[in-house]
């Protein structure tokens, strides 16, 4: 399978399925129903970005972090979490999470947040070669 | 050693209520036999506190008063005792006053022991209301935010596939009608959950038709379904099947057990609806053939003490509604079941009583 730029990691499957459709116009996008699941994928694929789940029987998102934090490799990873989670998201953030979006969002806001994420990063100096002092 | 008294104090509270009446026998007929022996100068009737509040703590009212009676006597016996050895008091009443005096005392301070017990327990009721409430604004919160989620970004496709096909469209859609489903069942599972925590809910037991709540439910969650391919098979008997109970509750369980059923197995997989009339009960059983419930995760979706905030974390989507489904049952003398078996499925029984009388009440549901 192509490297996938996204994982969307998320037990609500409609919810899961609809990012999977939006985030599909523009990205290569992979998806796991649960934490086994995500970290099965991960094993074989490297993608750029996961949006992971906060709240998931079995295994939590911050459970899925935690086993991430042991991989020498560590992706991005952008927590998805409602109003009440907050405590949980700030724990992520200490684990290594990158961002975390709050439910409700709307399509524009994830399609901004996914693409600024994933925006190479600047070129220093503007492109321009460096000036070397005389 | 705050943990060491809070270790020993948990292991007691394991033991059976027989056990504890044992113990707190053997501390009083300790005490008994050292004050007994020892002069009645040494004033024994301080250490009779120690059974009289083991069994205050372990076992309550009243038991407590029991055991402040029976140290009143076994004082008495040794104060007589002493008399007999070294010679009384001026006159027996100052025996029998000082008797009355240690028994007053011990029941004073046994009284004080019970109305402890009961702040104790006010407390942990209110502290269980309270935590109840906030479990559920934490899943009203987070069932709210996904569907709220799902909703906005669904909309925002069907607009971009104005020109799209129509098996796109109608994925959407399906998606929609699934969704409000979902948040009809959330809200009507949370409205009821939040009357019976007041005690606002009175359950109006009537003349109710089985298989009709049953059909009701399953067309109510007919969309959700949709092309999932799962086969849902009903087991009735060929003829009406009246119970007493209240239609609305009842439908509300229905919806419950047949939503955890189709949410936890997968496509193509199986929901079988059975009701079987008994002697004088009638047994509905949902079954499936889903991901099963692992032994830890039902004795906690099962269990009373257990939380909705919990359970969303252990085994989300089994919460609220099955909080709902045991105590709408219960309300009606019912309860719920369950056998389950991790990767094959699971089944959620429960029994209501046969309607047995005249049918010339006006049916609930026909």
């Amino acid at each position: 399978m192509e490297t996938p730029d996204i994982l969307i990691v998320d037990d609500d499957s409609d919810l899961r399925r609809t990012l999977v459709l939006l985030l599909g116009k523009t990205y290569r996008v992979a998806e796991a129903a649960g934490g086994p699941e995500a970290l099965r994928v991960l094993e074989d694929s490297r993608p750029r970005l996961i949006l992971l789940d906060v709240a998931m029987p079995e295994m939590s998102g911050i459970d899925v972090l935690r086993a991430l934090s042991e991989r020498r490799e560590k992706p991005r990873v952008v927590m998805l979490t409602s109003h009440t989670e907050i405590e949980l998201a700030k724990t992520a953030l200490d684990l290594g999470a990158v961002e975390y979006l709050t439910k409700p969002f709307d399509a524009d806001y994830i399609r901004a947040e996914v693409a600024r994420l994933l925006a190479p990063p600047p070129e220093m100096n503007g492109g321009r070669p460096w000036r070397v002092a005389p | 050693m705050t943990a060491a008294i809070k270790g020993l104090n948990d292991r007691l509270r394991r033991l059976p209520r027989t056990a504890h009446l044992l113990i707190g026998a053997l501390l009083l007929l300790g005490v008994w036999r050292l004050d007994y022996s020892t002069s009645a100068q040494i004033s024994f009737a301080i250490f009779y506190l120690i059974p009289i509040g083991y069994v205050a703590w372990f076992r309550g009212e009243p038991w407590s008063y029991f055991t402040a009676l029976l140290s009143a006597a076994a004082w008495l016996n040794a104060d007589i005792h002493d008399i007999a050895q070294h010679g009384g008091y001026e006159s027996w009443e100052v025996l029998y006053m000082g008797a009355a005096t240690r028994l007053g005392f011990f029941l004073l301070v046994t009284a004080l022991a019970a109305l402890v017990d009961r702040l104790r327990r006010l407390n942990d009721v209110e502290r269980e209301a309270s935590q109840l409430k906030s479990d559920m604004v934490a899943l009203v919160s987070h069932e709210f935010g996904n569907a709220l989620t799902t909703l906005r970004l669904v909309v925002t496709l069907l607009k971009e596939s104005a020109d799209g096909s129509e098996a796109e469209r109608s994925e959407h859609y399906a998606v929609l009608e699934r969704v409000i489903a979902h948040l009809s069942l959330t809200t009507a599972n949370f409205l009821n959950l939040n009357r019976m925590s007041e005690g606002r809910y009175v359950p109006h037991l009537r003349l109710t038709r089985m298989r009709s709540v049953a059909r009701e439910a399953l067309t109510l969650l007919e969309p959700t379904i949709e092309d999932r391919n799962i086969a849902v098979v009903l087991d009735f008997p060929p003829k009406g099947v009246p119970v007493r109970a209240d239609p609305d509750a009842l439908s509300v369980v229905m919806t419950n057990l047949l939503g955890n059923a189709f949410k936890y197995t997968e496509d193509g997989g199986t929901v079988i609806v059975r009701i079987s009339v008994e002697e004088n009960s009638v047994l509905v059983s949902v079954e499936d053939t889903g991901i099963g419930i692992a032994p830890e995760d039902r004795e906690k979706i099962m269990s009373r003490e257990y939380r909705a905030g919990a359970a969303s974390r252990v085994a989300k989507g089994y919460g609220v509604g099955l909080k709902v489904v045991r105590d709408l049952l219960k309300s009606q003398g019912s309860s719920l079941g369950v056998e389950s078996e991790v990767g094959k499925g699971s089944r959620f029984y429960f029994r209501l009583p046969l309607w047995t009388e005249p049918m010339n009440d006006a049916p609930a549901r026909t």
